[in-house]
């Protein structure tokens, strides 16, 4: 796949996606409602993606690239 | 450039759509916050007096069956429902009133909120309906106090105490909307990018392709003059800035300019010779399909860096950047020698041959009008020339600066009436009697003096005022009848069209309108007609010519023998006139070649029925060889050179012959 994510903005992303993960497992019931948890965990995990693979799917979808200047 | 103006206005819409759907979701999100805190607070205020009520009634209930130890009793049970660990009341009041009974129970609350509230239970129980058993909500500082009244039985109990839903549902609202909001953002945020960059991306293409469009040609799908007008901007930085103004539109150019600027490079004009023929022989889709093989050839015969471009009906522009001139002139040849390969038209071999110009960036001109201009006058030397290609000089500049400032002057010379005429006579050989005089037209211009032919009559043929021209022509002849009609003079005056004129429609009666109200009979008038090298249909010429003969106006045929459609001309046209070209009278004392053509041509006019009349007479030894072939009518320097009206004038109202000795 094209990484389409400039190294800040996957950073970025990644730490978003570490501190929403991180929440969601330590939080110890503090929210009290599943859909929130799973949109939390939606979120988080494509951040996550983002980090790993340098790729946004958004990004992709509507064409756009912070990946260094072409 | 434009394409930056263009990406600039793209940011900005995206940055505009995002924060719109920002706004939205921060709006909808503040609609909810407040409708659940509202909706929650309400529903636990509700649920807690339908609570403190019941309590209350309990504890009524517990006053009036107990016997004794009523108040230990009810402490017991207060204790028991509200104070304990699990759920806590913060801040709470009870009072007992009843037969020797006065006992109140203060948890946490201070003393004027006790009074205050109390006053506020009376005043309402003595406004309520049913005041054995009332309840409220009363606010003080900044604190809820929920209050129940029960009365009867000899018993009455109030109960204070402070409202927990508010806080509870603030809380659960700060975590759970809170978070859903962020959500919302986060959502809005990617529905306005994707959004954004979806609509850009087809305001994007549809802007593409009104550039395509713009800046290529449909018929050729070469770039067209509005792309090379973009790129020399991008190439030329001395463009005028005026210049750049003529580019209204911002257009992206999508070919890949080098960013870095070529220095130097060479443009090339060119010019089909023969396009005109083709589209008038063959018709216009065989003009198209001429243009669009030239096109193709053209384009092959390029590497990538240079670019064909075609700015208009049969013209075309080379860019080639780092090109020397040395390498320029082979470049040339190599497309003088495309554009000579024969192209099959209807089955036809057709050669359309073009001229070609080059000037060079930035020794020859330093910014684009300027090298265009130049490249255009390297071609115009290398058509007059017929050499095929020709590099520019400065040499030639004063010749194209000329042809500029005349093209411009042109508007003038006709509005004006800066074209005069002289007239040359033509003569009966044996006698030297003047039989008519032929017009010729000379440009009596404000600085440059008396201009020939040569330098104005294919500016007029390019600036499309030919028709207007030939009526000048006319109309300029007719005057002078007129005027010579005053003085008693008849003589004839001969003008020389060219076969564009007969594709004006109404020129016909354009003349007899002209030449009744000046009451000039028709015989007066002849039309020499001029052999241009792009032949126009010749039935459509021969019948537009029957017209002008049945009205009684001679006709002639011009320079006749060096045209290539003389002898069609000839057969298909019911001349007066023919009129020897004076490529053939010269030497024709020496050249016995010329002399068969010459004599040949009189033989030809004498079965045609038509006068020959011999161009270009020098000597009297041509004006004796002539006449003993038989040749009645000539004219040339030996009779008389061209002369002005009133010269002319004089020379007929003396009615000598000419020579004059």
């Amino acid at each position: 796949m094209m990484k389409n994510l400039h190294p800040i903005d996957r950073i970025a992303r990644g730490v978003i996606g570490i501190v929403i993960i991180g929440f969601l497992l330590l939080n110890n019931g503090y929210l009290q409602e599943p859909i929130l948890e799973i949109l939390l965990a939606i979120f988080g995990g494509l951040n996550l993606v983002s980090l790993i693979s340098g790729w946004c799917p958004v990004y992709h979808l509507a064409g756009i690239s912070t990946c260094k200047n072409k | 450039m434009p394409p930056l103006l263009e990406l600039q206005r793209d940011k900005l819409f995206r940055l505009r759509l995002i924060l719109v759907c920002l706004g939205v979701a921060l709006f909808v999100s503040a609609i909810y916050v407040v409708v659940s805190y509202r909706l929650s607070s309400d529903l636990g205020i509700e649920a807690e007096t339908v609570s403190l009520h019941r309590q209350t009634m309990l504890f009524h209930a517990e006053l009036v069956e107990a016997d004794n130890e009523a108040t230990q009793r009810l402490k017991h049970l207060i204790e028991l429902t509200y104070l304990n660990d699990h759920v806590r009341t913060e801040l709470l009041y009870v009072e007992v009133h009843g037969d020797e009974l006065d006992w109140s129970l203060n948890h946490n609350m201070t003393f004027s909120q006790i009074t205050t509230l109390k006053e506020k239970i009376v005043s309402k129980t003595q406004q309520s309906k049913r005041p054995s058993m009332v309840n409220g909500l009363e606010k003080l500082d900044g604190e809820r106090f929920l209050w129940q009244m029960v009365e009867g039985q000899g018993y009455s109990i109030i109960m204070i105490e402070a409202a927990s839903s508010v806080d509870a549902a603030l809380s659960l609202i700060a975590k759970r909307l809170s978070i859903t909001s962020f959500i919302v953002f986060w959502l809005a945020l990617w529905l306005a990018i994707t959004l954004s960059s979806w609509m850009s991306k087809r305001v994007q293409s549809k802007n593409d392709a009104l550039a395509k469009l713009a800046t290529y040609d449909s018929l050729t799908g070469l770039p067209n003059r509005l792309y090379l007008i973009n790129m020399m901007q991008n190439i030329m930085p001395e463009t005028p800035a005026e210049y750049e103004k003529t580019n209204e539109t911002p257009l992206e150019t999508p070919l890949e300019t080098p960013l870095e600027t070529p220095t130097r490079g060479c443009l090339f004009a060119i010019d089909l010779d023969k396009f005109k023929e083709v589209n008038d022989t063959f018709g216009h889709s065989s003009g198209d399909l001429l243009l669009r093989e030239v096109s193709r050839k053209l384009a092959l015969a390029l590497n990538p860096t240079q670019t064909v471009m075609r700015i208009g009906g049969d013209e075309f522009i080379i860019w080639a950047p780092d090109l020397e001139i040395e390498e320029a002139h082979k470049l040339a040849q190599k497309l003088i020698d495309v554009c000579n390969e024969p192209i099959m038209i209807h089955k036809l071999s057709v050669n359309t041959g073009a001229s070609i110009g080059l000037a060079h960036y930035p020794s020859h001109a330093k910014d684009a009008e300027s090298l265009m201009v130049c490249a255009d006058i390297a071609m115009y030397e290398a058509k007059q020339k017929r050499s095929g290609w020709s590099i520019f000089s400065e040499r030639n500049t004063q010749l194209g600066h000329q042809r500029l400032r005349l093209r411009a002057d042109l508007e003038g010379a006709i509005s004006e009436w800066q074209i005069k005429f002289h007239y040359q006579p033509k003569v009966e050989l044996n006698s030297g009697n003047v039989i008519g005089v032929e017009a010729l037209a000379r440009w009596y211009h404000p600085t440059d003096g008396i201009l020939a032919p040569v330098h104005f009559i294919d500016l007029i043929e390019q600036s499309g005022r030919v028709q207007e021209f030939g009526r000048y022509v006319i109309q300029s002849a007719i005057q002078q009848l007129a005027l010579w009609k005053t003085q008693g003079l008849s003589t004839p005056i001969a003008i020389n069209l060219s076969p564009y004129n007969l594709l004006d429609p109404d020129l016909l009666d354009f003349t007899l309108a002209l030449l009744k109200q000046h009451s000039i009979g028709t015989k007066q008038l002849e039309i020499e007609l001029i052999e241009s090298s792009t032949s126009i249909n010749i039935d459509y010429i021969a019948s537009r010519l029957d017209d002008f003969k049945r009205a009684g106006i001679a006709l002639a045929i011009d320079d006749f023998g060096t045209g290539m459609s003389s002898l069609s001309y000839i057969s298909n046209l019911n001349v007066n006139d023919i009129k020897i070209d004076r490529s053939f009278i010269s030497d024709i004392e020496k050249d016995l070649k010329k002399q068969a053509i010459v004599s040949a041509a009189i033989t030809l006019a004498t079965s045609f029925d038509c006068n020959a009349i011999a161009e270009g007479i020098e000597t009297k030894t041509q004006a004796d060889i002539l006449i003993k072939m038989g040749c009645l009518y000539g004219q040339g320097y030996y009779f008389a050179k061209p002369m002005r009206a009133d010269e002319v004038e004089a020379l007929l109202l003396s009615n000598t012959s000419l020579p004059l000795a």
